[in-house]
C-alpha cells in the first residue's frame, strides 16, 4: 500500500472512529428529536433532505493529458456524495450532513482523497427576539469581503464556522449578530479562532418616492493557533535582516462598513473594508535567501483594504449595472501559511461576466488578493417583445496598472414566440494566462480570443424540445482555436439526452505549456442521458474535457483534463 | 438587551487582546541526526525554482545535517522543449506515486514524518520546510549509520552498517539512493525557461527497491546490521560524472508511514 495512503489511512482511521461516535450521537439525537416531536405533534414536524452524488470512472488518455494522477494510474473509481437531513419543529431547527469521498479529485484535482463521516450538523432555535444557532454556521458580513462562510461543492470548499451564532432583533429595523468558532476544514477544523459581529438595519424616508437605506457595519477577528504561530516564526526567523519582521500578534481584525441606497429605479451599494496590519503572504514579492538567491513570494506585515461598489438602474425593459472593486493586500486567512483556497475567511466578489457557454467560460479571471482594480458594466435592454440585448464589458488591472483581464460581450436574444428561443452572441477576451494560471511569463503570451456563438431552442410540443449550440473560439494562444457543438433533446418529464464535442480545430502545437503528449487536433466528446423521476435526477455521461480553469461562485482553480464516465444523482426528499 | 450589549462589549474587548509575538533570531543547532528532505520537483514546474532556492538555503543553514533529494517523478517532470536530459526514472515515479500522489509542486517530505499540526507528510509550502527540518533535528536519532564506499573503474561498492542506539520494536528498512549534482539543463521558472539551470541532488537511481529493503524485524541496543550493495556507473558523455555522484543511505520504519530514522551521505572516493 502506498506510504502516503498509509498516512492518510492512519489519520482517517482515527477520524472515522471519532466521527462514528459523533455520527451515532447525532443520528440518535436527530432521530430521537424528530421521533419524540413527531410523537407529540406528528402534523407539525417537517423532515426534508437532499442527496447529491457523483460516481467517476477515470479512463487514462495521455493524448489529452488525462494521465499521471492516482485515478488514471490504478485507482479508476472515485465518488463524492453528500446527504443532508433537516428537521423543523416549531422554534427548533436541526440538521446533519454526511459526506463521503472515495478516490475523489475534488480536494485536489491531481490527487486522490478518501474519507467519510459527519460533515456538518447544526441546531437552531429562537427565544423572543434572539436566534441561537450552534454547530455549522453559514453567514456573511456585507458582500463577504471580511467574512463569508459558504459551501462550493465543485471545488470542495466548505468553510462553515463550527461554533455559535447569536442574532438579536433590536427592533423591526435593526438586527445585531455575533459569532465565534473554528473554521471547518473537511471533517475537522483549523485550530485558530474566528469571531465577529455585525449590525444591520433598514431605514426608509419619504412617502411618494421613498428613499431606503440598508446600512451595516461588521468586524471579523481571528486568533492564530499555536501551530500557526510556530510556523510563522519558523519562516520569519530565516528572513534576512533587510526583510525581517520583528514581531506580530496572535489576533488580527478586519472592519467593514457597507450600505445599500435605493431610490426609485436606482440602487447603490458601497462597501469599504479595512484589515489591520498582519502578516500575510504576497506571491508577487520576492524574498532573498541567505544564499543570496531571490525566491518568489514573501511574507509581509501590512494593512489591507477593499473598496467595492455597484450602481444599478432598472426600469421596465432596461437594466444597467456598473460595478467596481479595488483590492490591496487582502489575503485574510485563518492561518497565513495556508495556500490556494484553504483557510480563507473572506470572499472577494468576482468581476467578470458569468456565462454558462462552454467556450465563453473557458477563461475566467480568478480574484486577486494583493493587487486588483476591476470594473464591470452590464446593460440589458428589451428592444421589443421579440428582441433583448445584453452588453457587458469588464476590465481587471493590477494596482500597478498591468492589465490582467478584459472582456467585451454582446448577446442578442430573439424569441418570436413560445416555441422558439435563440441567442446570438460574440465575446472578446484578453486574458493574462501567466498570472492566472501560474505559467512562465516569457513562454505564456496573453490569450486573446474572439468567440461567436449561436444557441437555438425549439419546443416541438409542450414536452419535447431540441436545443442546439454552436460556438467557435478563435485564438492563436494557449491550445489554439476551438469549435464546440452541442445538441440536447428534451423529452419531458423524464428524459434528456445530450451530445457535444469540443474540437481543437487549429491547435497551437508550438505551445510549450501543453502537457507532454497532449495537443493537436483532438476531439473532446461528451454524451449523456438524464432521467428525472419525481424530485430526483439521474445522469450518466461520458466526458472528455480539456484542461482549464474551473470557477464556481468566483473562486477558481486550474483543473487537469478529464476522461471517463460520470454517474450523477441529485435527489430531494 | 442590556445583557446582550454587555456580551458584545466583552466579546469585542477580548477581540482587541493583541498579544505580541517576537520573532527570535536564528540559532544554529547541534544534532546527531541527519535529516532526509525529499523534494518533489520537475523541470516543467514553474514554481520549483522556489523549492530549489529553499533547499539551498536550508543546506546553507544546516550543512551536512540535511540531505536533499530531488525527485523528478512524473507530474510537471516531463522535459521542456529546451531540455537536453530527462531526469525521470522508475524509482522517482514510484516514490512520487506512493509518497506524494498528485501533489502540487514543489512539495517535500522531511524524514517522511507528519509535522505537528499537519495532516500529511507532504509539505506543499516551501517556506515551511526549514522549520520542519529544524523540528526533526531536535529529535535524537534511534540508529546510527556507518557508510563506507569503495570505487574503482566505475564499479561502486556501498558498505552500510546500521547500529541501534536504542531498542527498536518493529521492522525497519534500508534504502540506498544515487544522486547527481551539477547538471546544467533547462528549468521552467515563473518568468522564463532557464536554459542553464543548476540541478543538484537529482535522484538518478536506487540500489534497493523504491520502498526500501528489509533490514531487520527489530533492532536491539548496539546491535549491528551490515549491508553491501554494488553498482556500475553507466558510461555517458554528459551525465553520470563520478565527481558529481553522491550515495545516500537511510533507514526507515515500515510502520508509521515509513518515517526516516537516520540518513547518511558520502561522495565517491576518487
Amino acid at each position: 500500500m502506498p506510504i502516503q495512503i498509509q498516512f492518510q489511512t492512519g489519520i482517517n482511521a482515527t477520524l472515522t472512529v471519532n466521527m462514528s461516535l459523533r455520527i451515532q450521537f447525532f443520528l440518535l439525537f436527530i432521530l430521537g428529536f424528530t421521533t419524540s416531536l413527531a410523537a407529540q405533534s406528528p402534523d407539525k414536524v417537517q423532515v426534508n433532505g437532499a442527496f447529491q452524488g457523483t460516481l467517476n470512472y477515470f479512463i487514462k488518455d495521455a493524448k489529452i493529458g488525462a494521465a499521471n494522477t492516482p485515478q488514471y494510474e490504478g485507482m479508476p473509481l472515485g465518488a463524492d456524495a453528500w446527504l443532508n437531513v433537516n428537521a423543523d419543529f416549531g422554534i427548533w431547527r436541526g440538521g446533519v450532513r454526511f459526506d463521503f469521498f472515495h478516490n475523489s479529485n475534488l480536494l485536489n484535482p491531481s490527487s486522490s482523497y478518501t474519507d467519510r463521516g459527519l460533515g456538518l450538523w447544526y441546531l437552531e432555535t429562537e427565544y423572543k427576539k434572539l436566534d441561537v444557532r450552534i454547530g455549522g454556521i453559514y453567514n456573511q458580513i456585507g458582500s463577504g469581503i471580511i467574512y463569508r462562510a459558504y459551501e462550493e461543492r465543485p471545488l470542495l470548499i466548505d468553510n462553515a464556522l463550527k461554533g455559535i451564532q447569536l442574532a438579536y432583533d433590536i427592533n423591526d429595523e435593526w438586527k445585531v449578530t455575533t459569532f465565534a468558532g473554528k473554521q471547518r476544514y473537511l471533517f475537522s477544523s483549523y485550530d485558530g479562532l474566528v469571531y465577529g459581529g455585525k449590525v444591520e438595519g433598514f431605514m426608509s424616508m419619504g412617502e411618494d418616492n421613498p428613499v431606503s437605506i440598508v446600512p451595516g457595519i461588521g468586524f471579523t477577528g481571528k486568533r492564530l493557533s499555536d501551530g500557526s504561530v510556530d510556523k510563522l516564526i519558523s519562516i520569519l526567523r530565516n528572513y534576512t535582516d533587510d526583510e525581517r519582521i520583528e514581531q506580530f500578534t496572535f489576533h488580527s481584525q478586519a472592519l467593514s462598513i457597507y450600505n445599500s441606497l435605493n431610490y426609485k429605479a436606482f440602487s447603490w451599494y458601497f462597501e469599504g473594508a479595512y484589515k489591520l496590519p498582519e502578516v500575510s503572504f504576497d506571491p508577487n514579492e520576492e524574498t532573498t535567501k541567505i544564499t543570496g538567491v531571490k525566491s518568489q513570494g514573501r511574507y509581509l506585515k501590512r494593512a489591507g483594504t477593499v473598496f467595492y461598489s455597484t450602481l444599478s438602474y432598472a426600469k421596465k425593459g432596461l437594466g444597467i449595472t456598473l460595478e467596481g472593486k479595488r483590492t490591496e493586500n487582502f489575503d485574510f486567512r485563518i492561518d497565513p501559511t495556508l495556500l490556494l483556497n484553504n483557510g480563507l475567511i473572506g470572499f472577494l466578489p468576482p468581476m467578470n461576466h458569468i456565462t454558462s457557454y462552454r467556450l465563453t467560460s473557458r477563461y475566467n479571471p480568478a480574484t486577486q488578493f494583493t493587487s486588483e482594480l476591476a470594473f464591470q458594466l452590464d446593460v440589458k435592454y428589451k428592444i421589443n417583445k421579440k428582441y433583448t440585448l445584453n452588453v457587458n464589458t469588464s476590465n481587471v488591472n493590477t494596482l500597478e496598472n498591468e492589465n490582467l483581464y478584459r472582456e467585451f460581450y454582446i448577446d442578442l436574444q430573439y424569441k418570436p414566440n413560445r416555441k422558439f428561443d435563440s441567442h446570438f452572441g460574440l465575446q472578446r477576451q484578453i486574458y493574462n494566462q501567466s498570472v492566472y494560471e501560474g505559467k512562465p511569463k516569457n513562454i505564456t503570451p496573453v490569450v486573446k480570443t474572439w468567440t461567436p456563438y449561436v444557441d437555438l431552442l425549439y419546443k416541438f410540443t409542450r414536452r419535447n424540445s431540441l436545443k442546439v449550440e454552436a460556438q467557435y473560439m478563435s485564438t492563436e494562444q494557449d491550445y489554439g482555436s476551438w469549435v464546440y457543438l452541442l445538441a440536447e433533446l428534451g423529452l419531458a418529464p423524464h428524459w434528456r439526452f445530450e451530445l457535444s464535442g469540443m474540437y481543437n480545430i487549429i491547435p497551437n502545437t508550438g505551445n510549450p505549456n501543453i502537457p507532454e503528449g497532449a495537443g493537436g487536433k483532438i476531439l473532446y466528446p461528451t454524451s449523456g442521458v438524464y432521467y428525472i423521476w419525481k424530485q430526483s435526477r439521474y445522469g450518466l455521461r461520458y466526458v472528455k474535457q480539456v484542461e482549464g480553469v474551473v470557477c464556481t461562485g468566483g473562486v477558481c482553480r486550474l483543473e487537469p483534463a478529464f476522461s471517463g464516465f460520470k454517474f450523477e444523482v441529485n435527489s430531494l426528499f | 438587551m442590556k445583557k446582550l450589549a454587555i456580551f458584545i462589549v466583552i466579546l469585542m474587548f477580548c477581540a482587541c487582546e493583541r498579544n505580541i509575538i517576537k520573532v527570535p533570531e536564528f540559532e544554529a543547532i547541534e544534532s546527531d541526526r541527519v535529516v532526509l528532505l525529499e523534494e518533489m520537483t520537475g523541470v516543467s514546474c514553474p514554481n520549483c525554482p522556489k523549492g530549489t532556492a529553499e533547499v539551498e538555503a536550508i543546506k546553507e543553514r544546516y550543512g551536512d545535517l540535511v540531505i536533499p533529494v530531488g525527485i523528478h517523478g512524473f507530474f510537471l517532470s516531463w522535459p521542456t522543449k529546451e531540455s537536453k536530459f530527462d531526469f525521470r526514472n522508475d524509482f522517482a515515479k514510484q516514490l512520487e506515486m506512493t509518497l506524494a500522489p498528485g501533489t502540487s509542486k514543489p512539495a517535500a517530505l522531511i524524514n517522511r514524518a507528519v509535522p505537528e499540526g499537519e495532516s500529511s507528510a507532504v509539505v506543499q509550502s516551501a517556506d515551511l520546510w526549514n522549520g520542519y527540518v529544524e523540528d526533526q533535528l531536535m529529535i535524537p536519532p534511534l540508529v546510527t549509520i556507518a557508510l563506507d564506499l569503495e570505487y574503482e573503474n566505475r564499479n561502486l561498492t556501498v558498505n552500510a552498517g546500521v547500529v541501534g542506539l536504542t531498542e527498536i520494536n518493529g521492522a525497519i528498512k534500508i534504502s540506498v539512493m544515487i544522486l547527481e549534482n551539477n547538471i546544467i539543463d533547462a528549468q521552467e521558472d515563473l518568468n522564463e525557461v532557464i536554459e542553464e539551470f543548476h540541478h543538484n541532488h537529482v535522484l538518478r537511481t536506487m540500489l534497493t527497491p523504491f520502498d526500501g529493503e528489509t533490514l531487520a524485524t527489530s533492532l536491539g541496543l548496539s546491535e549491528v546490521v551490515n549491508k553491501v550493495y554494488n553498482f556500475t556507473l553507466p558510461e555517458d558523455e554528459f551525465l553520470w560524472k563520478e565527481e558529481d555522484i553522491e550515495v545516500v543511505v537511510f533507514v526507515h520504519k515500515v510502520e508509521d508511514g515509513g518515517e526516516v530514522l537516520q540518513a547518511s551521505i558520502a561522495k565517491l572516493p576518487l
